[in-house]
């Protein structure tokens, strides 16, 4: 598999006044086109951040992120590759959709960026219907507000104005975390056919482990700005090497849980840790003395990898 | 028996008209348990809490069923004595706890207030008891936190202050409604092993709300599932999740996506919850079900005893038996 999307030693920063806070923090990570790569992370780990920098909201304060070997990002404008090859899904369908438009409008609106060939041909009223039909809504639907529809099927436009200009790539930042568990498989059953239909490439956002597994081949987990751990899947699951990656795995409150030892987080250290050292040190159950100093992303094989001292 | 509440119906009244929110709602809760109610939105979850604590606004209407505390009946209560019930007897705890704090008083004074109107005590000594709670609650330095603000705190830290609020009467009960939803994985592990320890220690019943099974199979003893406004099944928890008897309870099961195999599709629920406006005829989940038979779309089958301590609302079931 090809790459398509570089992330390489990737910064974000906001600024407010003379603070500054770090979202994101030399960040690396490469996805390959066709696969399905999943970042967890608690509230405020940086993964929408990263998400964001894809699809033109934020810019990033240093380093580059390339898609098709092209740089996204250049003299702090948006590089866009070919309109509409990079499209999203949110995680709110009630405020990712605008209640004064139809279904129709919205579902066309992406075009808009298209030029009016392209326009007339993707939006022609077939296949318009048949994309509605494959999302799992019907024709009628077309001229009916957001407000009419469930949740579920709410996600479902999403999807479609996503699907409308042909993507290969898109960004699903947290696309069932709205949804009831029922509807939450419908969607997620509708993603994994439609990534192998069209053969996408997705970069999926989410809090919850057990979606992640489901839906992804590669998995980065984030821990405050930066990546700590990433790998396969089935790897990362099998045998986390970060103590974060360990503890998020034990906290599942799956009801199929395996009684494994449980894992939580340590109670803050006596001393003050300082600037320099892991950022994970405050929490970590198995932090050591040589964790005073961060510690750098190294390769344990070629496509798993850590920041971690104790697995140096 | 703290609680018991039997064949509990709640009208609503919209522009649309009349909606049944809860069909025959009947649960009962033993000192020391931990009930879990789970179900998907609209199924009726919230209303059930709400109805017990006498906090259902002015559009509804109770039309039939009881709810007894204790052997009080909490339904021919004035609004009087439901406040000072409220808090005091039943505690709650809901799910955003931003919105459930005063934003701009010090989360130590929040405390001691409630701690005041409990119990007798002068003001000194209800600070004091305040940051004894947050010592309880497993909150490192409790006297710099009861100097802080909420907005100042993170949501578990915000969550674990709630619970510190509606423990301090102490309550009999505890009503926690999604309080684990807002929060992240890791920190709603510590939230829910501190509910149990709360429970085990000081022997409160609680009544947890949830729409997540994995929450339910960790922490509740008894657990009730409910679909559009009615329980369709009730048992001991590892039995019910192991081996549930109503259809809607297993395919909730297979529909998560925990133990799925990547390379298969989820067994997602087929369809969606019917619209309590226009409620069918017959289960509110026969066009959903897979092993709907005739009799399912013309009558509606009472929750009953399907083996011991376990009830279902199934036509399938009941041929069985």
């Amino acid at each position: 598999m090809s790459t398509l999307i570089d992330f390489h030693s990737v910064d974000k920063s906001f600024q407010k006044g003379k603070q500054s806070v770090k979202a994101v923090v030399d960040a690396n990570l490469t996805v390959k086109k066709g696969s399905v790569v999943g970042l967890v992370g608690e509230s405020g780990s940086g993964k929408s951040t990263l998400g964001k920098m894809l699809i033109g909201l934020e810019m990033p304060s240093e380093g580059s992120i390339h898609y098709e070997g092209a740089p996204l990002w250049k003299k702090k404008k948006f590089m866009r590759p070919r309109p509409g090859d990079i499209q999203t899904v949110f995680q709110d369908p009630q405020s990712s959709l605008d209640p004064r438009m139809r279904v129709k409008e919205i579902i066309l609106e992406p075009l808009l960026a298209l030029d009016s060939r392209e326009r007339k041909e993707k939006g022609g009223r077939e296949r318009l219907t048949s994309l509605m039909k494959r999302v799992g809504l019907k024709a009628e639907h077309l001229d009916r507000y957001p407000h009419e529809f469930s949740g579920g099927q709410r996600q479902r436009i999403a999807i479609a104005r996503a699907l409308i200009t042909d993507p290969s790539f898109i960004v699903l930042d947290e696309p069932t975390s709205a949804l009831d568990v029922s509807v939450q498989a419908q969607v997620l059953n509708l993603l994994k056919e439609l990534k192998n239909e069209r053969n996408l490439t997705y970069l999926f956002i989410s809090h919850n482990m057990s979606v992640i597994r489901y839906m992804c081949d590669v998995i980065a987990v984030m821990y405050k700005g930066r990546i700590v751990e990433s790998g396969p899947a089935r790897e990362l699951f099998e045998s986390p090497r970060h103590p974060y990656t360990k503890i998020l795995l034990s906290s599942l409150p799956s009801i199929f849980e395996k009684k494994g030892p449980a894992l939580s987080f340590a109670p803050p250290p006596e001393m003050e840790s300082g600037a320099g050292a892991c950022g994970f040190f405050d929490r970590c159950p198995f932090r050591m003395e040589a964790c005073l100093k961060a510690p750098a992303f190294e390769a344990i094989t070629e496509e798993h990898g850590v920041a971690c001292h104790g697995e140096g | 028996m703290v609680l018991e509440m039997k064949d509990l119906c709640v009208d609503f009244t919209g522009m649309r008209g009349k909606v049944r929110a809860l069909r025959n709602v009947s649960l009962s809760i033993e000192k020391g348990e931990v009930l879990g109610v789970v179900g998907e939105s609209g199924s009726g979850k919230s209303v059930t809490a709400l109805s017990i604590l006498g906090l259902l606004g002015s559009n509804a209407n109770i039309s039939t069923g009881e709810i007894s505390y204790l052997g009080q009946n909490l339904l021919t209560l004035g609004p009087k004595e439901m406040q000072s019930l409220r808090g005091k007897k039943i505690g709650m705890v809901f799910q955003e706890p931003m919105t459930a704090l005063h934003p701009t008083m010090k989360v130590g004074n929040q405390l001691a207030e409630v701690i005041k109107r409990h119990r007798s005590v002068t003001k000194r000594q209800a600070y004091k008891l305040a940051v004894e709670a947050l010592k309880e609650v497993h909150i490192h330095d409790p006297e710099l936190v009861a100097k802080k603000y909420p907005f100042e705190l993170s949501g578990g830290m915000r969550q674990r202050i709630v619970i510190a609020l509606a423990m301090s009467a102490p309550p009999d009960l505890l009503i926690a409604d999604e309080p684990t939803t807002a929060l992240d994985v890791t920190i709603q592990k510590e939230i829910l092993q501190l509910i149990k320890e709360l429970n085990h220690k000081r022997g409160t019943s609680v009544l947890l709300i949830t729409h997540d099974l994995g929450v339910v199979s960790n922490v509740c003893d008894r657990v009730m599932v409910m679909y559009a406004g009615e329980v369709v099944e009730e048992g001991k928890t590892e039995e019910v999740l192991n081996a549930p008897s109503h259809p809607y309870t297993e395919a909730l099961l297979h529909a998560l996506p925990d133990l799925a195999d990547p390379g298969e599709p989820l067994k997602a629920i087929p369809g969606e919850v019917p619209d309590l406006q226009n409620r069918p005829a017959g289960c509110a989940f026969a066009s959903r079900c897979p092993k709907a038979m005739d009799i399912c779309g013309i009558s509606v089958p009472a929750l009953e005893p399907v083996s011991n301590n376990r009830s279902a609302a199934c036509w399938l079931r009941r041929d069985i038996r």
